[in-house]
C-alpha cells in the first residue's frame, strides 16, 4: 500500500465544497430558479393502464384564460428515444397508445399552476380502453394483450447464458439447493421531485434539469426534437438527489424544452410529490429461481438462475438491469459452472428502471439468502462458507471480469469480527427460544461493483479542465454531476493534491453541456473512477505547464521541481522556489501571455462484447460486505435492527467522511427496502403515492452504522480510488434478511420482510413443528 | 388545490352560522384537513377557524378530572407536568402520534376528528366513503385495514389518542346551533354500516369544544402500546390501551381498547369480561387475548392483524399484572 501519510488533501476527512452554501439554503436548485416571463407546465396523464388513445382536443384547454400552448404525441413525431437504439420503444409523450397509469399524453404551458392544472382538465382525450396485464405471468401467457405491438408474449429481451456445464456440475455436487426469491418494486424518493426549465436563448434551447447527467440527456434532446445537441444546452444546477430516478430524460424536460420553443417563453414543469411515487422510473422487481449444486465441505460447483423481471411499461433501462444480474452472480462467489436465463417482461405497471444497484441487489438477495440456507443446512458457519468461495484478487470471473485488487475476503472477515458475529451466535444459539423474549439474530452478506461500464455507448469517457488562475487559485471546469453524492468535493481534493495547493484555493463549475468538458454522468459508480482520472489528467497537464514557468524562472529542471503547500521548488532545497500564485501570474505576464489551462480526458481500459454480454465490462471492481443484528419480537413480527457494521473496499477513499456518508446513506435506504418500502399497486394504480403511506426508514429506525474502509489501492483508479455509490446499498438487505432468518429459524424469501411476513413464517413453523 | 376562504370567528355562535349556513369547514391545526384539501379529497370554499374563539386552549383540572380543550395541542399534552402525574396514558399515547413537528401543531379535537387514512379514501378511488359504489379494500389491497367492526367500509380509525382516551372513560363535549351535549367518547364514533361517511356523530354544525376524563382511582393501573412499522411517523397497525382497577390482585374493572383494528377505536368488551374478578394469571391474559378477536372477520391480506391483536392484549396485561 502507498504511504497515504504523504498526501496533504486526499485521503483527509474534509467537508462537503458545497455543504455552507447547502445548510445556508444559499444553493439554488433548480425549483429555486426563475427566469423572467417564465410560465408553468404541467402534464396530462393516463388515467388508463392500457387504452388505445382515438383523438385528442385541446381547444377548450387552449380557449382558457391564462393558457399559451398544449403539446400532444403528435409534437414527438413518434420519435422513440432511450440509451440502445434496438431498445428504444417509447415517446417523449404518447401517440397511439397509453400503457400505463401516469403515461404522459399532453402538457401545457399556462401563466400559473393553477391555470396549468386546470387546463389539463379541459383535454378532451378519447380513449378505447384495452385489456390490461399486471403481473408478469398474466403478460406472458398465451394470447395475453400485446403491449407493444412489435413484441410478442411481451418478452421485450431473453438472456439465454450458459457457461461451463451446469447440468454436469449439479451431477457431480454433493447437495442441490433450489428456491425463489421474489423482490418488490420501491421508488427512489429524492427529496427534490424531477424539474425542468426551458428557455430560448440565442438559437438554443437552455433546460436548467434535475439530472444526473446533462450530456446524457442532450442526447435525448437531441434525438427526440430532432435537433443537432449544439442547439441545446442543459446545465445542471444543485439536484438534491437522484439514486438513479434522475438518469433519463422525463416528459417534463422534453414538455419544457418544446413548450419553451413554441411560446417563446421560458417554461418550467416540476412534478409534485405524487406524479413522483406513481409516474416516474421505479425499481425493477424481480422473481429469481436459483438452484445451486455444492461439495459436502462448501464448494460451490454450480448456479442456475432465472430471472423474471417486471419491466412495466416500457424498457427504460430495464433489459440491461436484468442482465447485469449474470455480471453480479458470477462475480461475489466462485464457481464453474453456470446458466443464466433473465427474461425482460412488458405489463401495464409503471416504468421500471435504473435504481442504486442496478438490478445487483435483487440478485445478492436472492443469492447470499441461499448461502444463508446452505450454511446452516451444511453445518457450516455461513462466514466460512462465504470465504471457502470468495473472490480473490487477480481472477476472472466465469462472465469475463478481470479483477484486478479484491478486498472482499478482508470485508467479510472485519463485519464477522467486528459484528461479533461467531460470539454472540454461540452465546444465544441460532434461532433463539422462548417465545415471550425478542430474539436474536445476524447476518451477513456480500456486494461487488463496477466502477464505470460500457453498457450503453462504446465509449464510457469523461474529460476536465484545470484553469489556473492569477490569484494562484484554481477552478475545475467538469461534466462530471454532483448530485448530492459529493463529487465537486472529491474531485476538487485529486486536483489540489496534485498542484500541491490548498483545498480552499479550489473552485469548481460542474455539469454544463457548453462550459464543461463531456460526462456521461452520475451512474454505474463511476464518476470518482472515471471523471476522477480524467481530472487527475487535466490536473497533471497544469502542473506541468506551471512547472516548466517555475523552472525557467529557478533556472532548474521542471523534472527537479515539486509543489507543496504552493511553494514551487527544486526538490531538497526548499529555499530555491517560488509560490505557486508568482508562477501563474509569471506565465500570464510572459511575452505570449500564457493563461494555464490544464485538459484530461479517460476513457476506461475494458473489453466488453454487447454479443455474448461477456468480458471485462469496467475497468476495476469494488466489493463489501455488511452485517447486521437485528432483535425480533415472535408475538408482534416487529423487527430492530440494533447495529450494523459495514466494509467496503473502495480502493482508496479520496475523503473518508464522503464515503462514509455514502455508507451511511445506503443503510438507511437498504433498511427500507428491508424492512419498509413497497409500492402498493392496485390494478395499475399507485395505492401508496405519498410519504405517509410509503414509509422510508425514520431516524428512530436507523441503527448504529460502523464504517470499515478496506485500503486495496487500484492500479487503475484515480489514486487508487474505485467507485463506492451503489455496492454499499447492495448488500443491505440481504445482510438484515440473513439476520432475521437467523433470529426466527425461518427464511422469508420475498421483500420487504414486515410483521406480516414474519407472523405467518412463525405460524407456519409452529404448524409444522 | 381549489382555494378557499378562511375565516376566524371569535364566538361559537358565529361559527355555527359559518358552518350551517356557509357550509364551511372546521379547522383547528390543520395537519390532516391540509393535507386533504391538498390531496384533492375535499374542496372546502370556506374555512372556519376555531383559533380566536376563547377556552378552547386551556386544559385544567378540577375534582372529578381532567378538562382539556378541543385546541390544546398534543405536543402540550405530552409535556404537561399534570398529565404526566395523573394521566400518564394520555402523555404516553400522545408522545406516540406522528412526529415532533406535527404534535406541536395537531390538537387533540383534531386527534379525534380526523379522517381515516385508508389508502383508497386519500388515492384517486371513489369509494364508498367519498360518494362512490364500492369499498376497494373489500377486494384490494387490505392489509392495513379492518378485522373488526367492517362493513360496508373498511377502514380503521387512525388516532391514537381515542384509544387512549376511551380506556380512561373520557367523554366529549359537543356544542351546536341547537345546545350542547356531553357524551361518553364510545359513542362519539359511529360505525360504517351507521353511517359511511363519517366516524363520529358531529352534524353539520356542531363543534367538538371539550374533552373530559374522570381522575383515575388511585388504585388504578394502565399502559398503552402502539405497534407500528417504522419508528415514527407511522399509523399503528394495532394499538392497545389497558385500564385496569385491581383490589388484592383481584380485577375489580377493566377497559381493554384498540386501534388500528376497527372503523371506530374499539373496546374490547368480550376481554374486558374475561377480566373482570379475575387476577392476572397466564392463562387469563391468553384467555382475554382470545376473547379480543373472538368475532374478528379477516379480509384476504389481514389476517396477520388478529394474531398481533391477541399477542399485543396479553402483552399488554402481562405489563399490567
Amino acid at each position: 500500500m502507498k504511504d497515504c501519510a504523504n498526501y496533504s488533501v486526499i485521503g483527509k476527512r474534509l467537508p462537503l465544497i458545497d455543504a455552507v452554501t447547502k445548510v445556508t439554503g444559499e444553493a439554488k436548485f433548480t425549483g429555486d430558479l426563475f427566469v423572467p416571463g417564465m410560465l408553468i407546465g404541467a402534464i396530462l396523464r393516463s388515467p388508463y393502464p392500457h387504452a388505445r388513445i382515438l383523438n385528442i382536443d385541446a381547444s377548450r384547454a387552449l380557449k382558457h384564460a391564462g393558457v399559451r400552448a398544449v403539446v400532444t404525441g403528435k409534437d414527438t413525431a413518434g420519435v422513440k428515444y432511450g440509451a440502445l437504439e434496438h431498445l428504444r420503444d417509447e415517446a417523449a409523450l404518447a401517440t397511439d397508445k397509453v400503457r400505463y397509469i401516469g403515461d404522459e399524453v399532453a402538457a401545457v404551458a399556462a401563466v400559473d399552476e393553477e391555470t396549468a392544472r386546470e387546463a389539463l382538465d379541459l383535454i378532451d382525450v378519447e380513449y378505447e380502453p384495452l385489456p390490461a396485464v399486471f403481473t408478469t405471468e398474466e403478460a406472458m401467457r398465451p394470447g395475453a394483450p400485446r403491449i407493444h405491438d412489435h413484441v410478442e408474449n411481451n418478452v421485450s429481451l431473453s438472456l439465454h447464458i450458459p457457461l461451463g456445464d451446469v447440468e454436469a456440475g449439479f451431477a457431480r455436487s454433493d447437495f442441490i439447493f433450489e428456491d425463489s426469491f421474489e423482490t418488490q418494486c420501491v421508488a427512489h424518493c429524492p427529496l427534490e421531485p424531477h424539474i425542468s426549465l426551458a428557455a430560448c436563448d440565442g438559437g438554443q434551447i437552455v433546460l436548467w434539469s434535475s439530472t444526473q447527467g446533462p450530456f446524457y440527456l442532450r442526447r435525448d434532446l437531441s434525438l427526440t426534437l430532432k435537433l443537432p445537441s449544439s442547439k441545446i444546452r442543459v446545465i445542471k444546477p444543485f439536484v438534491g438527489g437522484g439514486f438513479g430516478g434522475k438518469r433519463e430524460m422525463t416528459a417534463g424536460d422534453f414538455c419544457a424544452a418544446l413548450l419553451a420553443v413554441k411560446t417563446s417563453r421560458p417554461v418550467k414543469i416540476a412534478y409534485d410529490r405524487e406524479e413522483e411515487f406513481s409516474a416516474t422510473r421505479r425499481r425493477v422487481p424481480m422473481k429469481i429461481y436459483l438452484k445451486a449444486g455444492v461439495m459436502k465441505d462448501g464448494t460451490l460447483v454450480a448456479k442456475r438462475c432465472r430471472v423474471i423481471a417486471d419491466g412495466g411499461a416500457y424498457n427504460g433501462r430495464g433489459p440491461m438491469i436484468v442482465a447485469s444480474g449474470a455480471s453480479q452472480m458470477t462475480l461475489v462467489y466462485r464457481f464453474p459452472h453456470f446458466l443464466f436465463e433473465g427474461h425482460h417482461v412488458y405489463t401495464n405497471n409503471p416504468v421500471t428502471s435504473s435504481m442504486r444497484g442496478f438490478g445487483n441487489n435483487q440478485i445478492r438477495f436472492a443469492d447470499d439468502s441461499m448461502m444463508e440456507r446452505m450454511a446452516k443446512e451444511l453445518g457450516i458457519d455461513p462466514v466460512e462458507l462465504r470465504l471457502k468461495n470468495v473472490r480473490r484478487p487477480g481472477e476472472t470471473s466465469l462472465m469475463g471480469a478481470k479483477v484486478t485488487t479484491c478486498g472482499l475476503p478482508e470485508c467479510i472477515e472485519k463485519v464477522a469480527e467486528r459484528g461479533g458475529l461467531h460470539k454472540k451466535r454461540a452465546q444465544n444459539g441460532s434461532g433463539g427460544n422462548g417465545r415471550q423474549a425478542l430474539l436474536r439474530g445476524f447476518g451477513v452478506a456480500s456486494a461487488a461493483y463496477i466502477s464505470g461500464c460500457k453498457l450503453f455507448f462504446e465509449h464510457d469517457s469523461s474529460a476536465a479542465i484545470v484553469k489556473l488562475e492569477e490569484d494562484g487559485s484554481v477552478c475545475l471546469l467538469t461534466g462530471a454531476s454532483d448530485i448530492g453524492q459529493g463529487s465537486n468535493t472529491v474531485l476538487a481534493q485529486l486536483v489540489a493534491e496534485e498542484l500541491g495547493i490548498a483545498f480552499e484555493d479550489m473552485r469548481v463549475v460542474s455539469a454544463d453541456t457548453d462550459t464543461t468538458p463531456m460526462d456521461l454522468g452520475a451512474y454505474g459508480s463511476r464518476t470518482t473512477f472515471v471523471a476522477g482520472n480524467a481530472v487527475l489528467a487535466a490536473a497533471r497537464d497544469a502542473k506541468k505547464q506551471v512547472l516548466e514557468v517555475a523552472a525557467e524562472r529557478l533556472e532548474a529542471d521542471s523534472a527537479d521541481l515539486e509543489i507543496r503547500e504552493r511553494w514551487i521548488c527544486v526538490k531538497g532545497s526548499p529555499q530555491r522556489g517560488m509560490t505557486f500564485q508568482a508562477a501563474v501570474s509569471a506565465a500570464l505576464n510572459s511575452p505570449d501571455g500564457k493563461s494555464i489551462m490544464g485538459r484530461g480526458y479517460y476513457n476506461p481500459p475494458t473489453d466488453y462484447d454487447p454479443r455474448t454480454r461477456r468480458g471485462n465490462v469496467s475497468a476495476a471492481y469494488s466489493f463489501a460486505a455488511q452485517s447486521a443484528e437485528v432483535e425480533v419480537n415472535p408475538e408482534t413480527g416487529e423487527v430492530r435492527v440494533i447495529n450494523l457494521v459495514a466494509a467496503q473496499d473502495c480502493g482508496f477513499a479520496i475523503n473518508p467522511m464522503a464515503t462514509e456518508g455514502q455508507i451511511e446513506g445506503s443503510v438507511s435506504m437498504g433498511l427500507g427496502q428491508a424492512l419498509y418500502e413497497d409500492l402498493v399497486m392496485e390494478e395499475g394504480q399507485t395505492v401508496n403515492a405519498s410519504f405517509s403511506a410509503y414509509k422510508i426508514p425514520s431516524v428512530r429506525d436507523m441503527p448504529p452504522v460502523e464504517s470499515h474502509l478496506i485500503q486495496t489501492i487500484d492500479p487503475e483508479g484515480p489514486h487508487g480510488a474505485k467507485g463506492i455509490g451503489e455496492m454499499t446499498l447492495v448488500p443491505t438487505s440481504p445482510a438484515i434478511a440473513n439476520a432475521i432468518y437467523d433470529a426466527i429459524g425461518v427464511q422469508i424469501k420475498s421483500l420487504p420482510i414486515t410483521p406480516e411476513k414474519i407472523l405467518a413464517a412463525l405460524k407456519e413453523k409452529r404448524a409444522c413443528s | 388545490m381549489e382555494g378557499f376562504v378562511y375565516s376566524q370567528p371569535g364566538t361559537l355562535r358565529e361559527a355555527f352560522s359559518l358552518l350551517t349556513n356557509k357550509k364551511g369547514k372546521l379547522v383547528a391545526g390543520g395537519t390532516d384537513l391540509l393535507g386533504e384539501i391538498q390531496d384533492g379529497i375535499i374542496a372546502p370554499g370556506l374555512l372556519v377557524s376555531l383559533e380566536r374563539i376563547q377556552g378552547l386552549k386551556t386544559m385544567r383540572e378540577e375534582k372529578n378530572g381532567l378538562r382539556i380543550g378541543a385546541l390544546v395541542t398534543l405536543a402540550e399534552l405530552e409535556s404537561d407536568k399534570i398529565v404526566a402525574e395523573h394521566y400518564p396514558l394520555l402523555a404516553a399515547a400522545a408522545g406516540e402520534v406522528a412526529t415532533p413537528q406535527l404534535r406541536a401543531q395537531a390538537t387533540i379535537g383534531g386527534n379525534l376528528c380526523q379522517r381515516p387514512r385508508c389508502w383508497y379514501y386519500r388515492g384517486d378511488f371513489n369509494c364508498l366513503k367519498k360518494g362512490g359504489a364500492v369499498c376497494y379494500a373489500e377486494d384490494g389491497e387490505n392489509q392495513y385495514h379492518a378485522i373488526l367492526g367492517g362493513g360496508p367500509c373498511h377502514i380503521v380509525h387512525p388516532s391514537d389518542m381515542a384509544v387512549a382516551l376511551l380506556a380512561m372513560g373520557a367523554s366529549a363535549r359537543v356544542v351546536g346551533p341547537r345546545g350542547e351535549k356531553t357524551v361518553p367518547l364510545e359513542k362519539f364514533f359511529v360505525l360504517p354500516q351507521v353511517d359511511v361517511k363519517r366516524e363520529t356523530i358531529l352534524a353539520p354544525g356542531e363543534i367538538l369544544v371539550e374533552i373530559r376524563v374522570p381522575k383515575p382511582l388511585p388504585e388504578a393501573r394502565w399502559v398503552f402500546r402502539k405497534m407500528r412499522e417504522r419508528g415514527a411517523w407511522d399509523f399503528a397497525l394495532v394499538s392497545v390501551a389497558a385500564y385496569a382497577v385491581t383490589k388484592d390482585k383481584v380485577i375489580q374493572e377493566a377497559r381493554i381498547v384498540l386501534g388500528g383494528v376497527a372503523p371506530i377505536p374499539w373496546r374490547a368488551v368480550r376481554a374486558e369480561q374475561a377480566l373482570k374478578g379475575k387476577t392476572l394469571t397466564g392463562p387469563v391474559m391468553r384467555l382475554a387475548g382470545e376473547a379480543t378477536v373472538t368475532d374478528a372477520r379477516p379480509l384476504s391480506q389481514n389476517e396477520y392483524k388478529i394474531r398481533l391483536a391477541r399477542n399485543l392484549v396479553r402483552q399488554v396485561l402481562a405489563t399490567l399484572a
